[in-house]
Order: structure tokens, then C-alpha cells, then sequence
């Protein structure tokens, strides 16, 4: 048939081959996959990488526009207090404008409208000097000294011959710079006293370094008299009267403005530097560095310029100067989130692309399983059909053409039915109640009938599908045709019989005669005569057993043995049984012991057990010499009977027990004692107690004796347990 | 306790149901014998025995058919089954069919099946 003709070989090899093409194809899917992810991982890597550097250059770019910007206001607010003060120059020489003689009090009193300390804290002093010609020396001094009663001993120095002196006068505040009273500006600063003089423009004149003044800045303008045209050089030299001065001291001109604050600003350094890069005036955070000591600050010059001053301003800052934390730490943050992100967008495509190409190979394998499935239960020799619930045919293999004489296109859509309908409508009632409501699956033979009309015995097999939720889907049928095992069962089953049979019935008339002669019914008996009739009787049991034994044996092979369940007493059948061997022992002078602790009970087959130990015992008699012993031993162990049968016979030679069970086993050294032996009767016990669920067990020495060991479950509730080792 | 019993056998070997007669007249029991089933089913509608002891295999009737007219026909007595047939499928069919007993031939001796067949003549 079709079915029978598939290759096996190939659907196998192309499978395996299925196999490793699916395997390769998984892996190249799963490289490609992890190619484009990485990939993929690396632009978004770069971007994340390409916005941080963005973001901090930005960042930067707004600390150094932040910082510009605070440089600015400081030049600026530097620059305004710069001008402002040295604007109070030009308050004085208003003064001197508004009036001919300005009279020592009067400048006190500007001195202290002005309020210097709170207005002008750069101002260290202003002074007032006065164009003495050397011929007014004298009168001069003694009109100050007349003037300025606390300093009687007034005079202009350094003391030293000049056309002319420029002493300071007037000066405020007086306390603290008392040296500066007489000092002739002349001496040290003619040149731009003239060059001030001449011009009319205010101007500075360098430091100037005497007693308590180190280095203060000196900003001078001059006065003219009044009601004349300055105009030229000429008119503004020829009515010069002097000069208003003012000392600036950087360092009061900037503390009180500039406050740095720790909490913002870190190496944050202010330097105030004049044309010469001398320091005038420093600040820092912390304190004691100078712009010298930093790198990767941010470094700011601007100038401070005024009446041809021109100083520095140098500030150093942080690289984040001026931001919030928040800010310093946002290209760090769009970096790591950057960088997160892309790794989770990988993450997110690689379990997305992976649990799909999982999803492919599992398709994949499904189908080539599918297919081996397939192939399988094409080419299976027994009938199998899948139905839906209702039992209407979905599949059908090649097969059960052979079985029911429908091809698989006639029955598909029908019910088995068309080649069933051979058994009483009750069967078929409970057979759908077992696998449909009980949903159990049903084994058993069923006569059903083919599309030629004849009938067929099947063995059926019916499995209900249930999917998870344990709801049917269908069934599965698998039908084998067994009419032909069945028709040569039983004609071996019936030859069996009628073989026994006809055996048994000339055994039972001889030994019926037997006993009837035996028993006296036909005539009294010489004892020759009776020795004769006794030996021929035993003849008979022999062969009685033997019957037995052969026809127990052909029904063990065939399974068709069923196991009784009596109860049986050990102690009354080993005395039936010794009754029975009674004859024989006692003709060989044998002395049979029997020893039972107790009544020992077991439910089990009585009739196979007493075939046990019936061989067992008749052995031991038959295999042990004149005046030997046999003894029977019976206890209880636990849920077991252990049964010992000794005897003090032949023995079994070491060489050949291995093979003591096996079937027409005899051994060697008995085979001269005894022709008569089967060599079933070992082979039978084994079988009957393997079939009893037990276990037997022998120790044997040549010439010395034999014990075989028995061990018998006491119920057959025990069964399960016997494997608990009974021999211990 | 046996006496006046009637037991019929029903054995085609009239050399072995005679064996029988001669050995369990010895205890006090009548024993009649019949040669097959048809004359069994006559001899139980003259007169129903104490106790049958019918054979499986015997020409025309065969035991099967004796057991399924007796109880067709209502008797009571016991019906013991003496046969050469051993298979379990037989044993089970004659209990079906209402068999007291069913005992191989070979396998007893006369004394054995004597012992056995005395609860049924009670």
C-alpha cells in the first residue's frame, strides 16, 4: 500500500538537514539583527555625543558673555566713580571762579558739602596750591602763618631756590596729611604743572609719594584769575594763580564697590594694574591668588581711562562663570540621558527584533515539526483518523484504507459510522460518554465492518484532544486490524484445548482404574500386585502435572492467565502437598520438616501457588537422595512471606546457575538421578511468581543441597511496595 | 447424611462414568449415568437427581446446552462440572451458566472429588 512504500530514511534526513539550514538562517537573522542594532546604537551614541559638546560649548560661550558682561560693569561703575571724583576738581575750581580770594574756611566748607567720605571715599585728599613767585616766598608763608594759627611754623618745601613755588595751601582733610601743607609741587612736578597750566585741561600727575600718601594718584586743574581771557597758551600762562589737586587712592576708589561673592564665583580674580603693570589694587577668591597662579580661567582686560590716565582692569574668572549649577551640569545630563536613551532605544530594538526572530525559529521549527508529524502519521501502518468534537472526520490516513476499505477523500467530512454500527447502540452510548463527558480515553476491541461489507475485529485506540483550558477540540483514532491475531489465537487456544483434552482423557481412566483396583472395588490385591498399582498411579500424577504445567505455561506465553484472588492458609496447603508426595518421599526414606510460625495467611491464586510449590517440593524429593531432608520454611516479612525450601540434595553445579530458570533447563549432574524431568517446572515457578508479583531466590552447593527462596506479597495492596527489596 | 441421594452422571466414556458409579456407590449414594447430553435432559425431566455431574464434551447435546436447559427449565439442584477442559474461558462460561463447581478430571482422585462433592448432598 501507498503508506508502506514511503522511505523513511527520508523524511528523517531531510528533516535533520531542515534542522541545520534553520539553525544557520536563525544566527545570520540574528547577526544582521545585531549589526543594525549596534549600528543604530552608535549614530544615536554620537548624536547624544555631537548635542553634549553643543551644549557645553554653549554653555561656555554664555559663561564668557555673562562674564564680559560683569567686566563691563565693573569697568563701568569703575569708570563712572573714576570720573566723578576727579569731577570734584572742577567743583573747586568753580569755587575759585565764583570769587577773587578764596578764603581758607570757605574751601573747608566745599570740602565738607562735598562730604568726601561718603561720596568720594577715593579721594584721600584735595589741595589747593597756590603760584608763589620767588619774590612773594616770604610774604606768603607769613600771610598762611598768620592765617592758619595751628601751624605757625609754615613754610614751602623742599627749601630751595626756584623762580617759583606751587605749595599747597589749603588741604583737606588736614588730619593725617599734615606733611602735604607747604610741599612745593614744583619740585617734583613742574613739567605738567606747566603743561596743565598751559592747556587748561585737567590732568593727571603721577603718583606721589610723601608721608602718609605711598603712591596716590594726583589729578590737578588750574585756576586763572578771574575776569581775564585764557584764551592762548600766552593769556592762560599770564594769569595762572594755581592749581586744584586731588590725591585718588585706588584702593578706597574700588573696595567699597566691588564685593565678591563666594557662593557664586570660584578663582574669580580682579586686578587693577596701572601702565606700568604695577598692581594698584587686587581682590580675590579665595584670597591670595593672582591671574598669574590660574589657568583655564576666563581672562578679561579693559582700561580705565581718564585725563590721560591710563590703567587696567584685569579679571580672571571660572570657565562656568556666572551659571546656576543646574546649568554647569546640563551638558553632563544631556549626555548620560543621551547616551541612556540610546542604549534603551537598543535595548528596546533588540528585545523587540530578537523575541521576533525567537517567534521565526520557533515558526519555523513548528513547521518542520509539523511536517515530521505529518510525514509520521502518513506513513504509519495503523489507521489513524483526527475528528472534531462531534466526532466528524478532519483527517484520515493512508492506512485506513487497508483497514475499512475507504480512501481517506471518501470518509473525510463523515463520521466513523460508514464502518462501524457492528456493536449493540449501548456500547456506542457508553463509549461516547467515557470519551466526550468523561473525557478519558477508551482502549478495547470493536467488530466493525468494511466497505466490502465483510466484518473485522479492530484493536481501538481513542484519545480526546483537549486544548488548555480542558475544553474537547476532538479526537484521535487509532484502529489496528486484529481479525487475523484473533483467528490464529484462537485456533492455537482451541488446539491447546483439545490437545489436553485428549490426553487427559486417558489419564483420568487409567487412573481411575487405578484407584478402583487400588481400593479394593475389583478384588483384593497381592502386595506385589498393589506395588505394581501404586508406582503406576504416581506414573499418572506425574504426568497429570505434567499436562498441567505444559497448558499453564502456554497460557502464561499467550497472557491469557487471569490471577485469582483466594485466600490461601500456607500451613494447610503444604500439608495437602506433602499428603500428595506422601508416596514418593516415604518410598525414598525422605524426612520432610515443615515448619510455619503460625497460620500464615495470604490472599493470592491458589491454584498457581500451589503450582509453586508443588514444583518446588516435588523437586526437592526427586533431586535429593535416599534419607535426605527437606525442610519448608514460612515467616512473615513485613508486608511479605518469605518461604524457604531446603533440601540435602544434588545441588545445582556453580557453572549453570545463571541459567536455573530458564525454559528445558536440567542440570548436569541430576540428569543420570532422573530422565523423567521437563525442564519446565523451574522456568513455571519463576514465571507464576513474577506473575504473582513476587520474587524467588536460590543458594546451591553440588552435592551439599539447594534452598530456594520465596517471596509473596501477603495482598495484593502490596504489590507496589515489593519493590521495597523483600530478600533483605 | 448422604442417603438415598441420587446422583446422575453425564459422561460419554462409559468406561470412566462407570469408574465413577463403582467408586461413589461405595458411600451411599445412588449413581445413574447417562451417555450425552440428550439423555441427561430425559433423565432430569423423569426425575431431577440430587446432584449432576455433567461432562463439557459430549456428541449431539454438549454440556453447555445442558446447563442453559436446566436453568431455562427452573431446577435448583447442583450442577458440578467433570471435565477435561481446563481453560479459563470454559470455567467462566459454566459460571455464567450456574455451575456449583467445576473440577479437570485428571487432576482428582476419586476420594479427592468425593470430599469435594459431599456439601452439595447435604
Amino acid at each position: 500500500m501507498p503508506a508502506g512504500d514511503t522511505p523513511i530514511v527520508h523524511p528523517a534526513y531531510h528533516s535533520s538537514m531542515t534542522e541545520q539550514a534553520h539553525g544557520a538562517l536563525h544566527r545570520r537573522r540574528h547577526g544582521i539583527v545585531m549589526t543594525i542594532g549596534v549600528v543604530f546604537f552608535l549614530l544615536l551614541a554620537g548624536v547624544s555625543i555631537g548635542v553634549w559638546r553643543y551644549a557645553q560649548q554653549d554653555m561656555y560661550h554664555r559663561a564668557q558673555e555673562k562674564f564680559e558682561r560683569e567686566v563691563l560693569n565693573i569697568q563701568q561703575l569703575l569708570q563712572d566713580r573714576l570720573d566723578d571724583h576727579v569731577q570734584v576738581l572742577y567743583n573747586a575750581q568753580g569755587l575759585f571762579i565764583a570769587s577773587m580770594l578764596v578764603e581758607r574756611s570757605e574751601w573747608s566748607q566745599l570740602v565738607n558739602r562735598l562730604s568726601f567720605k561718603q561720596r568720594f571715599p577715593g579721594i584721600s585728599f584735595m589741595a589747593y596750591i597756590e603760584r608763589v613767585d620767588a619774590t612773594q616766598k616770604t610774604p606768603f608763608q607769613e600771610s598762611v602763618r598768620s592765617d592758619l594759627l595751628t601751624y605757625p611754623a609754615f613754610t614751602i618745601y623742599p627749601d630751595e631756590k626756584r623762580d617759583e613755588y606751587f605749595p599747597i595751601k589749603y588741604l583737606e582733610p588736614f588730619t593725617g596729611n599734615e606733611e602735604l601743607l607747604g610741599w612745593d609741587l614744583g619740585y617734583e612736578k613742574e613739567a605738567i604743572l606747566r603743561r596743565v597750566g598751559d592747556s587748561g585741561e585737567l590732568a593727571a600727575a603721577g603718583r606721589i609719594y610723601r608721608g602718609n600718601i605711598q603712591g596716590d594718584y594726583l589729578f590737578i586743574l588750574p585756576v586763572y584769575k578771574n575776569g581775564v581771557p585764557v584764551d592762548t597758551v600766552k593769556e592762560r600762562r599770564s594769569s595762572l594763580i594755581g592749581f586744584v589737586a586731588l590725591g585718588i587712592r585706588p584702593v578706597l576708589l574700588l573696595d567699597e564697590h566691588i564685593v565678591l561673592q563666594r557662593d557664586t564665583h570660584t578663582n574669580f580674580i580682579i586686578e587693577l594694574v596701572d601702565e606700568n603693570d604695577e598692581i594698584l589694587w587686587q581682590r580675590s577668591m579665595p584670597r591670595g591668588l593672582t591671574i598669574a597662579d590660574v589657568s583655564g580661567n576666563i581672562v578679561q582686560q579693559v582700561s580705565l581711562t581718564t585725563t590721560g590716565l591710563a590703567w587696567k582692569l584685569k579679571v580672571s574668572g571660572p570657565p562656568d562663570f556666572g551659571l546656576a549649577a543646574a546649568e554647569i551640569k546640563m551638558p553632563q545630563l544631556i549626555l548620560l540621558g543621551g547616551m541612556g536613551f540610546s542604549f534603551l532605544i537598543f535595548a528596546v530594538y533588540y528585545l523587540i527584533a530578537s523575541s521576533r526572530l525567537h517567534a521565526l525559529a520557533l515558526a519555523g521549527r513548528m513547521t518542520s515539526e509539523l511536517g515530521k508529524f505529518q510525514l509520521a502519521v502518513r506513513g504509519a501502518s495503523n489507521h489513524i483518523v483526527i475528528t472534531d468534537s462531534e466526532g466528524i472526520i478532519l483527517y484520515a490516513n493512508p492506512a485506513v484504507e487497508k483497514t475499512t476499505g475507504y480512501s481517506p477523500q471518501e470518509i473525510i467530512g463523515q463520521t466513523s459510522r460508514i464502518w462501524g454500527r457492528q456493536m449493540p447502540p449501548a456500547f456506542y452510548a457508553q463509549l461516547w460518554k467515557t470519551i466526550k463527558e468523561n473525557k478519558v480515553p477508551y482502549n478495547g476491541e470493536i467488530t466493525n465492518r468494511r466497505k466490502d461489507g465483510t466484518q473485522y475485529d479492530a484493536l481501538v485506540h481513542i484519545s480526546p484532544i483537549l486544548d488548555k483550558g480542558g475544553n474537547l477540540f476532538g479526537f484521535v483514532g487509532i484502529e489496528e486490524d486484529i481479525t487475523t491475531r484473533k483467528r490464529l489465537e484462537k485456533t492455537r487456544s482451541e488446539f491447546v484445548s483439545l490437545v489436553s483434552h485428549q490426553l487427559r482423557t486417558p489419564l483420568t481412566a487409567m487412573r481411575l482404574a487405578l484407584e478402583t483396583l487400588l481400593n479394593g472395588s475389583a478384588g483384593p490385591l497381592s502386595d506385589e500386585q498393589r506395588t505394581m498399582l501404586l508406582r503406576s498411579k504416581e506414573y499418572s500424577v506425574h504426568m497429570s502435572e505434567t499436562i498441567f504445567t505444559m497448558l499453564t505455561i502456554a497460557h502464561l506465553e499467550a497472557g491469557r492467565i487471569s490471577i485469582g484472588q483466594d485466600t490461601v492458609n500456607l500451613k494447610e496447603l503444604f500439608n495437602g502437598l506433602r499428603m500428595e508426595y506422601e508416596p514418593e518421599y516415604l518410598r525414598k526414606k525422605q524426612i520432610i520438616s515443615c515448619d510455619c510460625h503460625g497460620d500464615i495467611v495470604l490472599s493470592s491464586d491458589a491454584k498457581l501457588l500451589r503450582e509453586v510449590l508443588a514444583n518446588v517440593i516435588s523437586n526437592a524429593i526427586k533431586y535429593t537422595p535416599d534419607s535426605g531432608t527437606i525442610t519448608v520454611k514460612a515467616v512473615k516479612e513485613g508486608a511479605f512471606v518469605h518461604i524457604d525450601v531446603s533440601d540435602t540434595g544434588y545441588g545445582i553445579p556453580r557453572v549453570q546457575q545463571d541459567r536455573v530458570f530458564k525454559k528445558f533447563f536440567r542440570g548436569t549432574n541430576v540428569v543420570k538421578h532422573d530422565t523423567s524431568g521437563t525442564g519446565l517446572g523451574l522456568y513455571l515457578v519463576h514465571s507464576l511468581i513474577t506473575l504473582l508479583h513476587g520474587r524467588v531466590t536460590f543458594v546451591s552447593e553440588e552435592n551439599r543441597g539447594t534452598t530456594f527462596s520465596i517471596f509473596l506479597p501477603l495482598s495484593p495492596s502490596h504489590h507496589e511496595s515489593k519493590q521495597e527489596n523483600p530478600d533483605r | 447424611m448422604s442417603q438415598n441421594k441420587r446422583i446422575l452422571i453425564a459422561e460419554d466414556e462409559e468406561f470412566i462414568a462407570n469408574l465413577y458409579k463403582i467408586n461413589l456407590e461405595k458411600h451411599d449414594v445412588t449413581v445413574d449415568v447417562v451417555p450425552e447430553g440428550k439423555a441427561a435432559i430425559t433423565s432430569i425431566e423423569q426425575s431431577p437427581p440430587d446432584l449432576l455431574l455433567l461432562d463439557l464434551l459430549m456428541p449431539d447435546t454438549d454440556g453447555f446446552q445442558v446447563l442453559e436447559h436446566i436453568r431455562k427449565q427452573g431446577h435448583t439442584f447442583p450442577v458440578v462440572i467433570l471435565t477435561n477442559l481446563s481453560q479459563d474461558i470454559d470455567k467462566k462460561k459454566c459460571q455464567e451458566l450456574g455451575a456449583a463447581d467445576f473440577f479437570v478430571k485428571s487432576d482428582l482422585s476419586v476420594e479427592e472429588l468425593w470430599g469435594k462433592l459431599q456439601q452439595y448432598l447435604l
